[in-house]
């Protein structure tokens, strides 16, 4: 289901948890989104059924930081589910209380995969954590957040593990089909927190020079004291970090379609950002 | 000697006074005749030796302390000016809180230096916590623990992978499963595995798990360095901050030592404890608290004055707490907590470098307070002593206060038994209060004391915010004076007495409307004031005039008299005449005393009657042995007698007996009698003489009533208007005598007789009926000595 910023914001918003101490960590971030959009948030912990098959195997253990090491257990890792899925439903409570959401909070058990696709047909933004980078952090090893992304028709936000409040909103424009989407969804977040808005816009070969003082006179007519615009002229992931290193990115915002930076890329500097990555399908 | 009314009531010159009120007198401290106490008390302020406390006795309990205060006041103000205290919490022994002494007026200054930095420190220390730098290092630091631990996990995730197992993320830690072309080997795919592949992956995982182990086992030390990363950078972030706020501080009071070192522990405190000044959220579970910041709070205990004037302190509740301080406690949860901020001072520290005033009956009346002082004024240190912990009714760990110097002059006001109790059973006593200032209760009525009175009469009225007293009020007042000394030549500075009477007075006047205070005034409130008090001796006069108590003040009787007795009750003094009498009869020389017999008669009494019969036998009986049982008695006295103030009207009623010459009963006589028949003073004559004169007065004056004193008591008399008036009249009459013969003549109108040798006497005379009486009972005695029917001395028992 894809959603136009031209022609609305999404109205329901999924946010898929799991057993990672990183998802109590965004909820709160989640349901600022969510209110920002007007959308009713609703969280999905996923009780994956291929880590709960790992008690089968005869020799699976658990092995931990401060624990010693014990058999994997089905039933307590059905417990340990239990118990953080009350803690994720409290928590999610408390945001939504926070941010006056409309919110809904649901556990499953399933394949992850599945569970994400089923997920996906019912709403129109899928907030994902990204696994692309560390250690696994489900059984599903090759759906990482790229691979989840690219099967999702709709927008998506990734959540790098990281994440801090930052004080610009970055919006990235890789094409002039995607400026205005763009452009309205980014205007929502800065003046929701009253935030200053950064545009990257690439001028590339591809893109030549007129084009993007075309763009900078378009963007001059709004709201100049607000906006800052930053001209790109690399595609390479190191160049591009080391030209926004010290930005405090609150909320990083490009086309999910637009392909100057390819999708890890973006992911990436949002990585770097530490600011959530809002990929407008 | 028949006194004349001149000599019954000396009046206090008018001319003597100058003014016409007391508003145009100075109110200053007015002291009559204080030169000895007032000495004592310049030596003791001023000496510069700790045991060199004063003791100030004498004077009436209302008026010591103020007079004390004054004297304080005035005579103290020499010492140099004394430094402010202040309690501070001690950062390497918390339970112990440290003393800091400042110049006069920097307690407060210091206080609110601190209060102030603490602000600030609330402010900055989270505004650098929460700055970029700050949070770009912290975080910087915090990468790196995760880079380091993901790097590896990501060491043995690589591996692992290699041998087709894939390290996964559990709920509580990690697990391994077993993967094959990137894909999971599902467990049921597992068991289908041949029994050696199985084994193998199985073998495979087991080195794993103890691979990661090994890994996480060294996570803990990494996490602790990081800690320490990040408190050495918590240090130099506050170290920053307070070293810019509390460099002025330590500028300012760089001269103060104590000070400067506070101010660096201080410092250090505040780096080591940084995280209680970062903003917590507000919770709202009550076991949570706020965070505290009342052991960097300064408790400034002794402040002086800001005249800079020397404390000068009076403690009407001596208590032990109310002396040496207290330790309070605040209630948290049903637990009793206590810091440095809740000491609070007590009486010696207020007064330290100055004066401190206590009535030395209430302090021995309070628990553990005398104890208390003793130990402050020996040591020379304000211990914070307290009675639970004296006697080990508190066992909770408590504060220890760094004690303060004691630099404070005690001045003890009390009665001088406690004087001379504290004296005799105190060795303390002595060492601790060297210097005694005695002041006398009566003063001579001299000019220049007489001169001194219209202006303590003054200081009254200003202290009372009376109206003023007129002349007149002020010689009636100083009359007053001298009746309460009981002297015409002497004046009584019982404050508390006159200033009772020019109270009464001066709400006579206002209820008249007046605006001064007159003479009248006074005699009016005199009268009030007895009017209130007199219902006993109305009772007991009314007694006498009914006949139910035997008093003649008429016609003669053989062997009766009246005597005179002074009651005292409460604050009412009055006289009672009591009839006397006496029988003798044939006996071997003894004089019962039936008040003795009964164990009614005090000693003094049996003393006097004693003297009485060693005078009767050595003039009597000199050289044969007196042959009589003589038998006195206070006729209708039912509550005991004492003194020997009527020894020698025992003596004229035994001489009426002895002689058979009756007494006129229209006289009372007081007095006691010495071996030679000498009449010597007694006390309470003025009272003793109104006695008699209001029985006879009720009765009707009838021109020969009077009372006999001793001589040696005229100068005692400062009687009532109206009896001098009846003197002056003629209608009553006041003899004072010298020796006994002199009163026998007045009572019986027969002259005494003087000895004219060998025990003779004119003949008629008093003497010569007595010694013929006694002849005859001695021959009677010898002629039933004969007959063998002498019984006298079983009579005698």
């Amino acid at each position: 289901m894809m959603t136009s910023e031209l022609s609305g914001l999404p109205r329901q918003i999924a946010l898929a948890l799991d057993a990672t101490p990183e998802s109590i960590r965004v909820l709160d971030r989640v349901a600022e989104i969510a209110s920002i959009l007007e959308a009713r948030l609703d969280a999905v912990f996923i009780e994956d059924e291929a880590l709960l098959s790992l008690s089968e195997y005869p020799f699976s253990e658990e092995i931990s930081l401060y624990s010693p090491r014990q058999p994997l257990q089905k039933t307590r890792l059905e417990q340990e589910y239990r118990a953080l899925s009350k803690q994720l439903q409290k928590a999610l409570e408390q945001s939504a209380n926070r941010w006056k959401l409309h919110w809904q909070f649901r556990t499953v058990r399933a394949n992850l995969n599945q569970a994400l696709e089923q997920i996906s047909s019912e709403i129109d933004l899928i907030t994902l954590m990204t696994t692309c980078r560390g250690l696994q952090r489900s059984y599903q090893f090759e759906h990482h957040s790229a691979t989840i992304m690219s099967r999702f028709p709709g927008s998506c936000i990734i959540l790098p593990r990281h994440i801090t409040a930052g004080k610009e909103v970055m919006v990235l424009i890789e094409s002039e089909e995607s400026r205005l989407p763009l452009m309205a969804l980014a205007q929502r977040f800065a003046s929701a927190g009253e935030k200053p808005m950064v545009v990257l816009v690439p001028t590339t070969e591809q893109h030549p020079k007129p084009r993007e003082e075309l763009y900078r006179q378009s963007l001059l007519g709004k709201k100049i004291d607000t906006i800052q615009l930053i001209p790109i002229d690399t595609t390479e992931p190191k160049k591009l970090a080391k030209m926004l290193e010290n930005r405090s990115v609150h909320m990083f915002i490009t086309s999910k379609s637009d392909t100057i930076f390819s999708v890890e890329t973006k992911i990436e500097m949002a990585e770097k950002f530490k600011a959530p990555l809002y990929l407008l399908g | 000697m028949l006194l004349g009314p001149e000599q019954l009531h000396q009046n206090c010159d008018l001319e003597q006074y100058g003014f016409e009120t007391t508003a145009e007198l100075t109110t200053e401290q007015q002291l009559l005749g204080q030169n000895r106490a007032v000495d004592a008390f310049k030596y003791s302020l001023n000496v510069k030796d700790g045991g060199h406390h004063l003791f100030a006795m004498g004077l009436s309990a209302g008026s010591r302390v103020n007079i004390a205060l004054n004297l304080v006041t005035e005579l103290g103000s020499n010492r140099p000016t004394a430094p402010d205290w202040c309690y501070v919490y001690n950062f390497s022994q918390p339970n112990s809180p440290n003393a800091l002494s400042l110049e006069a007026g920097m307690g407060c200054l210091f206080k609110h230096d601190v209060a102030q930095l603490v602000e600030d420190l609330t402010t900055m220390i989270p505004a650098a916590f929460e700055s970029e730098e700050y949070q770009g290092r912290r975080q910087a630091i915090e990468h790196r623990l995760q880079e380091r631990q993901e790097e590896a996990l990501n060491v043995l995730g690589k591996k692992s992978r290699e041998l087709n197992v894939e390290l996964i993320s559990t709920p509580s830690g990690f697990a391994f499963a077993p993967i094959k072309e990137g894909q999971a080997i599902l467990p049921d795919a597992f068991q289908a595995l041949p029994e050696a592949e199985q084994k193998q992956i199985e073998s495979t995982i087991k080195q794993l798990q103890k691979e990661l182990q090994e890994t996480l086992r060294q996570f803990p030390s990494w996490q602790k360095e990081t800690l320490q990363e990040i408190r050495t950078l918590n240090h130099e972030v506050t170290s920053s901050v307070v070293d810019s706020l509390i460099g002025e501080l330590l500028i300012k009071y760089e001269d103060h030592e104590e000070i400067y070192e506070y101010l660096s522990d201080f410092k250090n405190d505040v780096v080591e404890h940084s995280a209680s000044f970062l903003h917590r959220p507000e919770s709202e579970n009550p076991l949570v608290a706020a965070p505290d910041f009342s052991r960097y709070q300064v408790n400034v205990l002794v402040a002086q004055p800001s005249d800079r004037s020397i404390p000068v302190i009076y403690e009407d509740n001596p208590s032990l707490p109310n002396l040496v301080g207290r330790i309070e406690h605040e209630a948290q949860f049903g637990t009793l907590t206590t810091n440095h901020t809740l000491i609070k001072s007590g009486a010696l520290h207020r007064a330290v470098g100055g004066f401190l005033i206590l009535e030395v009956e209430k302090l021995l009346t309070k628990l553990m307070a005398w104890e208390g002082l003793k130990r402050s004024l020996s040591s020379g240190l304000i211990h914070f002593d307290s009675i639970e912990r004296s006697y080990g009714w508190a066992t909770t760990i408590g504060l220890d206060p760094e004690p303060i110097p004691l630099d404070t002059k005690v001045i003890l006001v009390g009665d001088r038994r406690y004087f001379y109790l504290l004296s005799e059973y105190d060795p303390e006593f002595s060492s601790l209060f060297k210097v005694v200032a005695d002041f006398d209760e009566i003063v001579p009525r001299s000019v220049e004391n007489n001169l001194k009175f219209p202006n303590l009469i003054a200081k009254i009225v200003a202290e009372e915010q009376l109206l003023p007293f007129n002349r007149r009020a002020v010689a009636r007042l100083n009359e007053f004076s001298a009746r309460m000394a009981e002297d015409a030549e002497r004046l009584s500075v019982n404050r508390d007495k006159i200033r009772d009477l020019m109270i009464e007075a001066n709400y006579i006047a206002q209820q008249n409307n007046q605006s001064v205070v007159e003479d009248s005034n006074i005699n009016d409130a005199r009268r009030s004031a007895m009017f209130r008090h007199d219902r006993i001796r109305e009772r007991v006069q009314e007694q006498i005039l009914r006949e139910t108590l035997l008093i003649d003040t008429s016609g003669e009787k053989i062997g009766q008299i009246n005597g005179l007795a002074v009651y005292s009750l409460g604050q009412m003094m009055f006289g009672k005449p009591s009839r006397i009498s006496a029988r003798v009869r044939l006996g071997n020389g003894n004089v019962l005393d039936i008040e003795r017999k009964a164990e009614l008669g005090g000693p003094t009494h049996t003393k006097g009657v004693m003297i009485l019969s060693s005078f009767l036998a050595s003039r009597y009986a000199a050289e044969a042995p007196l042959s009589l049982s003589a038998s006195l008695v206070f006729e209708q006295s039912y509550g005991g007698v004492d003194g020997d103030s009527a020894s020698s009207t025992e003596l004229y009623a035994l001489m009426s007996a002895l002689s058979g010459l009756p007494i006129r009963q229209s006289f009372a006589v007081t007095g006691s009698v010495n071996q030679f028949g000498d009449v010597q003073a007694i006390g309470g004559v003025n009272e003793k003489i109104e006695g008699f004169f209001d029985i006879c007065q009720t009765r009707g004056l009838t021109g020969d009533q009077g009372v006999i004193i001793p001589l040696a008591n005229v100068k005692n008399l400062m009687l009532r208007e109206d009896l001098v008036q009846a003197v002056r009249d003629e209608q009553f009459h006041i003899h004072a005598v010298q020796h006994i013969d002199e009163g026998i003549e007045i009572l019986t109108g027969i002259p005494a007789g003087e000895e004219i040798g060998d025990n003779a006497f004119p003949e008629g005379s008093v003497n010569a009926l007595i010694m013929e009486k006694l002849k005859r009972l001695q021959e009677k005695k010898k002629s039933m000595q004969k007959n063998g029917t002498d019984n006298s001395n079983q009579e005698s028992e």
